[in-house]
């Protein structure tokens, strides 16, 4: 790394330090590369599990599958760790791997523009600026949280935050609390809240379906045996990875398996609501695995309490603490939380990526996103970005997906070192998203009857997901192969 | 020259000789090409092992005629005559599949899933005891197939039977003690996929298996004797993998994970 003038020379530039950043950090050091930063805007590492700390917040994959294959930890307190635990193993991975003097915190990225004459990325910083050869961009998918355009939302009259910036100097107890969204996030902060709030109003667009958790603590024992034994991390790991690529079976649509799912899902909520109204409200009117299948063992007894109302319908606006809903009811609140999700098909960050023609990666994308496999865009040389495009799993670890990204990327990066600039081919890019297209045919996420974060409204396509097993997106593209940069299916199969 | 034809994969069930085996498999396989389960359940697919080794190989026929017949049939269009087939043997399927593989050359590829040549006195002693478990107690033969054909580390809880105890059922495991098929030669590549935690099949049968094929691939699954109840997903992984023709001989895995 050298510095000329104020621009910082450094041959990667890799953005965001949650699980992707952390993750392509952490395999550079180890494969010996020294010349990368890593650029957080935040003021700690961690991404999703930094952002995400309001009360009940966990994974929904269990931790075991949920963290670096190569950083196995025996400890994991249980099946599904809260949210806290997987910050720290982060936090941990930080220092264990000594990648503090490569990280930049509070540094957020305003602009990223492609050099041509040079062939490297300029890269404008709050902090400073670089020059770069790579950039691997790790912005997380689930970082812009999605705030409704209701009316009168600013001006309420209480204390209104999104799940992802909870406000933990503000009381719940005793008061009317509204929760706005019924997603992965709402389900695991509203039995917490509803403890002991006065009231609880669930604003529900639509109702999720939601399976089991049944999670359990390790017993010290437990955890004590996992480190003990060699081998027995990777063989849990694996075995929860295998169960959990079924899964795709119940997406695919495949007769007997989303059959078993959904009366896995309507079966809970049966047994664990009792009023047939009530569970005529929390009964999703379309097919399951559309959205994503929630886990919750909490959520449906807290939703039948009498301390809960739910509100079949989306927020419409907000009179001082009048909150209106787009049934017409309205509702006096006392602190407003919006479980809203995440700007995750339109990521912002793309406004800040300018490519060789001098488009922005948003203007690019403004069809919907893609990226050759889900990596590499045409237009954007040098640049790669993970978890981004086309590699959210509805079924199985966002972890594994980034490992075979972060592989694949290496093995990228590698290749410019000895040509100075790979781009991928339109064609390429064409070809991967259309045979993507195809492999999201008849599946429930294209054919479930919802809206959800899978799909892109401009155009209906699944621009987030991965359609198919994640085994097989490691066998194709685990491995860098600059033959399918080029184009002509070579590695599609 | 014509473009390779697609593999047509044949899925062979093993003891309760129901399609149910490959109930995950099937539709999964059905993303990449063509695909068929036997159903060997029923009389109708023979009541002996020859009979049901000879309806598999009828059904291979059949396929062979419909496509035949889709490619436009004599004069139309020149047949380079080769319908490749790609046999997936299970547990019992395992011996069918390779006494099909092994005397018709349209087997362009053998998957052996748990599978043995001839059975030791281990083996024999386990299927005896499955008889006359089906015999005398036989509400209790599928509770005792998952203690013998699962491994300890598969979950627990509510599945499809991995063992009914009808009579065919019964059959193939009275087949199963007396078939011997170490003198067969199967020129086309085999894959073999063993488990290992199988009660049933100990590593030296395998390693028999192993040793018997000249163009071998091997893998090892943590499971037990019932791969496709235990690690269907991971069976699938390994057979397109074979049928794709991107497994080199050799041991061979799934993804690491």
């Amino acid at each position: 790394m050298s510095t000329a003038g104020t621009v910082t020379q450094v041959e990667t530039v890799v953005v965001g330090a949650g699980f992707a950043g952390l993750g392509t950090a952490i395999r550079l050091l180890r494969s010996g590369r020294t010349d990368f930063v890593v650029l957080e805007r935040g003021d700690g590492v961690g991404g999703t599990w930094r952002d995400n700390h309001y009360p009940g917040v966990g994974c929904d994959v269990p931790s075991h599958l949920y963290s670096y294959s190569f950083r196995p930890r025996a400890e994991w307190s249980a099946v599904f760790a809260p949210g806290e635990e997987i910050r720290e193993y982060l936090t941990e991975a930080v220092e264990d791997e000594g990648l503090a003097p490569y990280l930049r915190l509070g540094t957020e990225v305003l602009s990223m523009r492609w050099d041509a004459d040079a062939q490297r990325w300029s890269v404008e910083t709050t902090t400073g600026a670089y020059s770069c050869r790579t950039v691997v961009v790790c912005g997380g998918r689930l970082s812009e949280p999605r705030v409704p355009a209701a009316p009168g939302l600013g001006s309420f009259d209480g204390p209104v935050f999104h799940s992802a910036r909870w406000d933990h100097s503000v009381e719940t107890a005793g008061k009317r609390v509204g929760i706005v969204g019924s997603g992965a996030s709402a389900v695991q902060i509203l039995p917490q809240v509803a403890r002991d709030a006065g009231s609880v109003v669930l604003f529900q667009r639509s109702a999720p379906y939601v399976v089991p958790r049944e999670n359990r603590q390790y017993s010290p024992a437990e955890r004590r045996g996992l480190s003990r034994v060699p081998g027995a991390v990777e063989r849990l790991r694996s075995r929860m990875f295998w169960d959990m690529e079924q899964g795709l079976a119940a997406r695919r649509a495949v007769p007997g398996f989303v059959d078993r799912l959904r009366a896995t899902a309507l079966g809970h909520l049966a047994q664990q609501v009792p009023d047939e109204s009530l569970r005529a409200v929390l009964t999703p009117g379309y097919e399951i695995g559309c959205k994503r299948v929630l886990l919750s063992d909490d959520y449906y007894p807290a939703v039948a309490s009498s301390t809960v109302t739910v509100v079949p319908a989306a927020l419409r606006e907000v009179h001082g603490s009048t909150v209106v809903a787009e049934d017409g009811s309205e509702h006096e609140l006392d602190v407003l939380v919006l479980a809203t999700g995440f700007e995750s098909t339109r990521p912002p960050w793309a406004e800040r990526v300018v490519g060789r023609d001098g488009r922005t990666l948003a203007e690019h994308w403004d069809a919907g996103m893609s990226a050759y496999a889900s990596t590499s865009v045409h237009g954007f040389p040098n640049l790669f970005v993970i978890n981004g495009p086309q590699a959210s799993l509805g079924h199985n670890s966002a972890v594994f997906m980034i490992e075979t990204q972060i592989e694949h990327v290496l093995g990228a990066l590698e290749h410019v070192r000895s040509t100075g600039v790979l781009e991928v081919s339109r064609t390429a890019e064409e070809e991967y998203s259309a045979w993507l297209d195809e492999a999201g045919e008849g599946t429930v996420w294209r054919t479930g009857g919802c809206t959800s974060w899978y799909r892109d409204d401009r155009n209906g396509r699944l621009t987030l997901l991965w359609p198919d097993f994640a085994f097989t997106f490691r066998e194709r593209f685990g491995t860098f192969d600059p033959a399918g940069y080029a184009g002509a299916g070579s590695v599609l199969g | 020259m014509a473009s390779p034809r697609p593999s047509t994969v044949v899925l062979v069930p093993g003891f309760s000789g129901s399609p149910d085996d490959y109930a995950f498999v099937h539709p999964m396989l059905a993303r990449r090409g063509p695909v068929v389960t036997v159903d060997l359940s029923t009389e109708a697919a023979g009541v002996t092992f020859d009979a049901q080794v000879e309806h598999v190989r009828r059904t291979i026929d059949d396929l062979a005629d419909q496509r035949h017949q889709h490619d436009g049939g004599i004069g139309e269009q020149e047949d380079d005559g080769a319908h490749p087939i790609v046999l997936v043997g299970s547990s019992f399927g395992a011996l069918v599949t390779t006494a099909v593989a092994a005397a018709d050359p349209r087997v362009t590829g053998l998957v052996l899933l748990g599978g043995w040549l001839a059975p030791d006195d281990r083996l024999r002693d386990a299927l005896d005891h499955l008889l006359a478990v089906r015999e005398r107690t036989p509400d209790l033969l599928d509770a005792v197939a998952r203690l013998l054909l699962l491994s300890p580390s598969a979950p627990s809880g509510a599945a499809p039977p991995l063992l009914p105890a009808d009579e065919l059922t019964g059959r193939r495991l009275a087949w199963a003690r007396s078939v011997d098929l170490r003198h067969v030669h199967v020129a086309a590549p085999v894959l073999v996929v063993t488990g290992r935690a199988d009660a049933l099949v100990s590593p030296g049968l395998t390693q028999e298996l192993v040793g018997t094929f000249d163009d071998v691939r091997y893998a090892e699954l943590d499971a037990g004797h019932a791969l496709l109840a235990e690690r269907p997903a991971e069976v699938l992984s390994l057979v397109e993998a074979f049928v794709d023709g991107r497994l080199a001989p050799g041991p061979v895995q799934a993804a690491q994970v």
